[in-house]
């Protein structure tokens, strides 16, 4: 059977549970004879985005795709932009006949679509809760289980709630969440709040909780409408079965298949243990928050030194790590890190007891059954699945989840009991193998193949005379493109015999198949040419860029130009502002001058023109007067010209007629003095037009002068006008950006109020921490006061010491002087001993020599003495007698030197013990005493004394 | 034939003509080019007939045929094959069930334009004409003439070469032409002939390019194949197959029959080390470039190798080499019509 097994994460690259156990099961799969293939995603830089890599491993294929672009939201995480579309493609290609899905973070929902809509058999193996929860492990980010199974306000809450977390950048890559106690005061009572879904109390807009809640629950009912499209879910155990069922997965579809695992490398070893050797425990796996290892470790602390800790792994999660790692060696655990898979043998064989400490509801860990595999009993925690693979007091305990107590108390029971452990460690099952379980997916496949058949909408069935090559094209198309490319290279083989074609050989072969115009040539070159093409326009554009890039700094530099010229004008504008408020107002009062005067010049304008108009029609009406004056003058001179010719004939009426002509003359000369008058007034007139127009032509200059002082000041004003209108944009634009900075100012006074209330919370801390130093101090002041009062009663212990010194210094002067006469006695003895020795032996000898006489004389002369005898007989005893005085005396004095001697030893003893004690006793005063050196110098004094 | 057909035939300048049309259950299709033809029939007035062989392998067709044509009527007449065979199959039971000599093979997409038959009967005066075909526009489209054939050569790959569908309709817009082969739609051949060459070749079932085959037959034979351009009809291209086949199946046939057909006729040796020194390169272009539809095209064509032997084997002796059918059967610009 052709399988792709689909995992978020591959060795070498990822190493958690998942990872190794796909591997395993791949390798299984390959040694029963299917053709697997893994597919995987990985990150390498130097790589393009979204190409694929195959490698071939131990009996199957890994095919690599290449993910550089993390998610940039929620929905984005759910469905990675194009890698399912990648993975359609592969699809396409491999046509593998089930595609067992181990995993589908980072790798996207599409990747079940994928697989459903080209009619495989899609099978999923659940090792977490991501099919119907989307932080996949029940566990909120403050790392609290979560009960509410499918409550989209819970789900929401979670995600409101990371986001919090996101703010704090000290905490890493927090992996699942975070404790409470580790974040600063403000993100704790916002996230508090956010989790117990108090919306005022988050400090989120309700608007943002609406949206926040939309897109939940779409993002959720996407992955539940996509997992109803898997054909089979297999659970490693019931709980976790029962918790699919419970969030929605068709109970007909969902099969509990527990873990098999590779057993071949883990050997149960025998592990009896001499009395004296300390119990190991062992914590192997991800060392993450939620894995329980911070309450592992505040049990091993509990257990003060009664056994080992060794605690294997690592993860992404470097800051919760790196404080376990501080943590245990503070305790003295031994940390070991990352290790290698192919050493974890190694690691299991060299601990007794391995440690799962969970606090969210496991599934089923591999690394317990790795541990039965090598014989190990387990401690974990009463929670979840776990109970389905620990059972209690047969192979291992099981502890209430998050107890450091209950957890210590546990490994206690192990440390005392040895009769426990063995119990425990006979009680370890068999671990099902990944063959076995290899076999049992065989079934659970060909299951699955059914349901993907009934599953896929039936073709329409061809009519009968295409049904022949319908199957084949379908047959064709359903394999593996490798094999489909072989069966075309075998069938190109048969094919020239049935042309008649002549037999080449292998060289021109190649040569006919490669060096004619090919297709892919063309396309290759089409893409360098393309390549290249791209490249110019990537020069281009960097080009381009470069000098966008210079033309911003150029601008940047500018806009700073501007700034400063803008501070300088606001600056000169403080000074000009009052220039020009008095140009301005100068302004202002020559236009109001020129106003007056235009309005001055304007009325005597008027009035000189209606003079000059008055003047015209008076001009008229005397012209007038003087045309009537000269018609009636002419006509008087016609009738005087009448009377001269009638003069002789009105010689009579001449008198009258020159009276009246002398009247006429009056009359003319009053018209002409009225005449001359008018011509008075006309010249007063005229002379007053002069003057007006020698005012105007004075107010002229000054008009014109106002008018360029105007003219002079319009382009300035226009200047300024334009210098206001040009600036306008600047200053909104710098008003924009003020109020961006503002904003900015805000978020910083913001981030400041942060910072301050974090450096609050710090200063509380500060604070609580120098009230603890305090406390520490006095305590330490306390103690300084004990330490005192005990140095004081250790210099009075000193004076005291001392005398006792000179009292012992006066005792060794009597020792000393007691030894000397001891030895000096001694010596009498030795020399008293010696001259009784000599005596004695030479005694002795004259004893001997009297006996050896005695014995001769008695075996010489036997018969002839017997008088002789006799008295040889009494002095023999007489003698007998003597020597047993002199023996009696000399045992007497032998007696009396060992005394002396013993005597003289037990003063040579009491003197070197007493300057031994003397010794110690110096040391120790030059010294301050702990409390067991207290009763040891008691002990001494008491000694000495 | 009858002496008094027989005489209005010739009356009109035209012998009687048999139009075979091989359907599936196309009543759409018949409902709206049948009309136009049996009209242009009456017009005729040749005796000619009408035979619909329904290819349903149900009858259905010739059940709807009676009930609405009242079948067989005047020159109509309906026939059912028992099972459904395909195109080639199908225009066999038709043209051995017409009663005249000249079979007109039509499709049931093809609409025909009034005064199409004569222009091809006359054409087949000629006894070394083999067939003709009329101007068959693509969806009536004058434009996109699609029954103006040859075979060009691209990488040592045979392909159809149709010039006046790609621009150059206006050159083919009189006349009359040689073109490779009449497009199996709208072909008038003669009967005896057509039975006696066992006519279209199984190699090709169960659809596409037996067409081709018949006609580059005919030119390697020492005939050839006339394109009329006063003869005209439209074409519903593919409006039969496609519509109950999916797509990529029948490009996946259209594809293994190229393939097939250049293996039939392929001779020389040059030619055909060249040959196959391609086709390895386009099984490795295809293999990189990922195109498994033309894996499966070539695996589709090599599974029928035996199939193949025996088609070769059916080829008479060759008058015209592969490469001489090419360039002598190359449509050339419309001569005039005679």
């Amino acid at each position: 059977m052709r399988i792709c097994l689909v995992a978020h994460g591959f060795p070498p690259y990822e190493r958690s549970g998942v990872e190794n156990y796909t591997a395993a099961l791949a390798r299984a799969l390959a040694r029963a004879g299917h053709r697997v293939n893994v597919f995987a995603p990985r990150s390498v830089p130097e790589l393009p985005d979204l190409s694929l890599r195959r490698e071939e491993r131990d009996g199957y294929q890994v095919t690599w795709l290449n993910s550089r672009r993390p998610p940039r939201d929620p929905a984005e995480a759910l469905d990675p932009p194009q890698l399912a579309e990648r993975f359609g493609a592969w699809l396409d290609l491999e046509r593998p006949e089930v595609v067992h899905l181990q995993h589908v973070l980072k790798l996207g929902l599409g990747f079940i679509e994928r697989a459903a809509e080209r009619g495989l058999a899609v099978v999923y193996t659940a090792h977490d809760y991501y099919p119907i929860c989307h932080r996949f492990t029940l566990l909120r980010p403050d790392l609290t289980r979560c009960s509410t199974l499918g409550d989209a306000d819970a789900c929401t809450r979670c995600d409101l709630a990371l986001g919090r977390l996101n703010t704090v950048t000290s905490l890493g890559d927090y992996h699942l969440g975070a404790f409470p106690d580790s974040l600063p005061d403000s993100v704790r009572t916002s996230l508090q709040a956010v989790l117990e879904g108090d919306v005022p109390g988050s400090g989120l807009a309700p608007e943002e909780w609406t949206s926040a809640r939309a897109r939940r629950v779409s993002l959720d009912r996407r992955r539940a409408q996509v997992f109803q499209k898997v054909d089979l879910v297999l659970a490693p155990t019931r709980f976790l079965a029962d918790q699919l069922i419970a969030g929605g997965l068709p109970k007909s579809r969902i099969e509990v298949l527990p873990y098999g695992i590779d057993t071949a490398a883990l050997v149960a070893a025998d592990r009896k243990r001499a009395p004296h050797e300390p119990l190991r425990f062992g914590y192997v796996g991800s060392l993450t928050k939620h894995k329980g290892v911070h309450v592992l470790l505040d049990a091993f602390e509990a257990l003060d030194g009664r056994a080992e800790l060794h605690v294997h792994g690592d993860s992404t999660d470097k800051v919760y790590v790196g404080q376990m790692r501080d943590r245990a060696k503070r305790l003295g655990a031994h940390w070991h890190g990352a290790f290698e898979a192919r050493d974890l043998p190694g690691v299991l064989a060299r601990i007794d007891v391995l440690v799962a400490p969970s606090i969210w509801v496991e599934n089923q860990p591999l690394a317990i059954r790795e541990a039965f595999a090598s014989g190990l009993p387990v401690v974990t925690s009463d929670l979840g699945a776990l109970p389905e693979s620990v059972r209690d007091g047969v192979d291992g305990l099981l502890v209430p989840p998050g107890d450091p107590r209950a957890l210590a108390a546990a490994l206690g029971r192990l440390v005392d009991d040895a009769g426990l452990f063995e119990k425990l460690r006979r009680g370890v099952p068999k671990v099902k193998d990944v063959d076995v379980q290899v076999a049992e997916l065989g079934a659970l496949y060909e299951k699955a193949r059914a349901a993907a058949k009934r599953r896929l909408r039936a073709p329409p069935s061809p009519l009968a005379h295409l049904a022949d090559v319908a199957a084949r094209h379908g047959e064709l198309d359903a394999l593996p493109f490798d094999d489909l490319f072989a069966r075309v290279v075998r069938g190109l083989e048969r094919l020239g015999p049935v042309l008649g074609a002549p037999e080449m050989g292998g060289a021109e072969r190649t040569l006919r198949a490669f060096a004619g115009p090919s297709a892919t040539r063309e396309t290759l070159a089409d893409m360098r040419t393309e390549r290249t093409w791209l490249q110019t326009q990537a020069a281009g554009f960097t080009e381009a860029l470069g000098a966008s890039q210079r033309e911003v700094r150029w601008r940047e530099e500018r806009v700073a130009e501007l700034e400063r010229e803008v501070a300088w004008w606001k600056e000169r504008s403080k000074g000009s502002e009052t220039g020009l408020a008095a140009r301005a107002q100068e302004l202002s009062w020559r236009e109001a001058e020129l106003t007056a005067l235009r309005g001055e010049r304007d009325s005597l304008a008027a009035e000189l023109k209606s003079l000059a108009e008055e003047k015209l029609r008076e001009r008229k009406w005397l012209e007038d007067r003087i045309a009537a004056g000269a018609k009636e003058n002419e006509w008087l001179r016609g009738e005087r010209d009448g009377a001269l010719a009638k003069q002789a004939w009105l010689e009579e009426s001449r008198a009258e007629v020159e009276q009246r002509a002398a009247w006429l003359e009056g009359i003319r000369k009053e018209q002409a003095k009225k005449l001359a008058w008018l011509e008075g007034v006309r010249t007063e007139l005229d002379s007053k037009v002069v003057w007006l127009e020698g005012l105007r032509a004075e107010l002229e200059p000054k008009v014109a002068w106002l008018e360029e002082v105007k003219a002079e000041l319009e382009p300035k004003v226009a200047w300024l006008e334009g210098l206001k209108s040009e600036l306008e944009p600047k200053i909104a634009w710098l008003e924009e950006s003020l109020t961006g900075l503002g904003k900015e100012r805000d978020w910083l006074a913001q981030s400041v109020a942060n910072v301050t209330a974090e450096r609050d919370n710090l200063l509380d801390e500060q604070r609580a921490s120098q009230t603890e130093v305090d406390a520490l101090r006095e305590q330490l002041a306390a103690q300084m006061g004990e330490l005192e009062a005990e140095r004081a009663q250790r210099l009075a212990q000193a004076e005291e010491a001392k005398v006792r010194e000179r009292e012992l210094e006066t005792a060794r002067l009597e020792l000393e002087e007691e030894f000397r006469a001891a030895e000096e006695r001694s010596a009498r003895l030795q020399q008293r001993l010696s001259r009784e020795t000599e005596r004695a032996e030479s005694l002795q000898q004259a004893a001997r020599a009297w006996l050896q006489r005695l014995e001769q004389g008695t075996g010489g002369n036997t018969s002839a003495g017997a008088a002789g005898a006799a008295d040889a007989g009494s002095e023999q005893r007489a003698a007998a007698e003597l020597l047993e005085r002199f023996l009696e005396e000399l045992r007497w004095r032998r007696g009396e030197m060992r005394a002396a001697a013993a005597d003289m030893d037990a003063a040579r003893s009491r003197w070197v013990l007493a300057r031994t004690h003397l010794g110690r006793r110096a040391v120790r005063w030059g010294a301050a005493p702990s409390k067991g050196d207290e009763g040891r110098a008691a002990q001494a004094e008491g000694g000495g004394g | 034939m009858s002496a008094d057909v027989q005489e209005r035939g010739d009356a009109v300048g035209t012998a009687p003509v048999s139009i075979v049309i091989a359907s599936l259950d196309d009543r759409d299709l018949l409902e709206r080019h049948l009309p136009p033809l049996l009209a242009e029939l009456e017009r005729r007035n040749a005796g000619d007939e009408v035979v619909v062989v329904d290819d349903t392998g149900q009858g259905s067709l010739l059940a709807w045929m009676e009930s609405r044509y009242g079948v067989p009527a005047g020159p109509l007449r309906a026939i059912a094959r028992e099972h459904n065979g395909g195109f080639a199959k199908a225009m066999w039971t038709g043209v051995e069930a017409a009663r005249h000599e000249l079979v007109f093979l039509m499709n049931p997409d093809v609409l025909v334009h009034p005064g199409f038959l004569e222009p091809l009967a006359a054409a087949l005066r000629d006894p070394m004409v083999h067939s003709a075909v009329p101007r068959l526009l693509l969806f009536g489209a004058e434009q996109r003439i699609e029954s103006v054939t040859g075979v060009r050569l691209r990488r040592d790959i045979a392909e159809v070469d149709q010039p006046a569908l790609e621009g150059q309709a206006e050159r083919y817009r009189s006349g009359v032409t040689e073109v490779t082969y009449a497009v199996g739609g709208a072909v008038l051949l003669r009967r005896a002939e057509f039975l006696a060459s066992g006519g279209f070749d199984p190699l090709y079932e169960p659809f596409y390019y037996e067409d081709l085959d018949l006609g580059f037959a005919a030119w390697r034979a020492g005939k050839k194949v006339l394109y009329c351009a006063d003869s005209v009809a439209e074409h519903h291209h593919r409006g039969t197959i496609r519509r109950r086949v999916d797509e990529r199946l029948v490009r996946a046939v259209i594809e293994r029959n190229r393939l097939l057909f250049q293996w039939r006729f392929l001779d020389g040796e040059e030619r055909l080390r060249r040959h196959l020194g391609a086709l390895e390169r386009m099984a490795v272009d295809a293999y990189l470039g990922e195109q498994r539809d033309e894996l499966i095209w070539m695996a589709l064509a090599l599974e029928r190798l035996e199939e193949l032997s025996a088609s070769r084997a059916r080829l008479g002796p060759a008058v015209r080499s592969f490469d001489q059918v090419v360039t002598d059967s190359s449509p050339r610009a419309a001569a005039p019509s005679p």
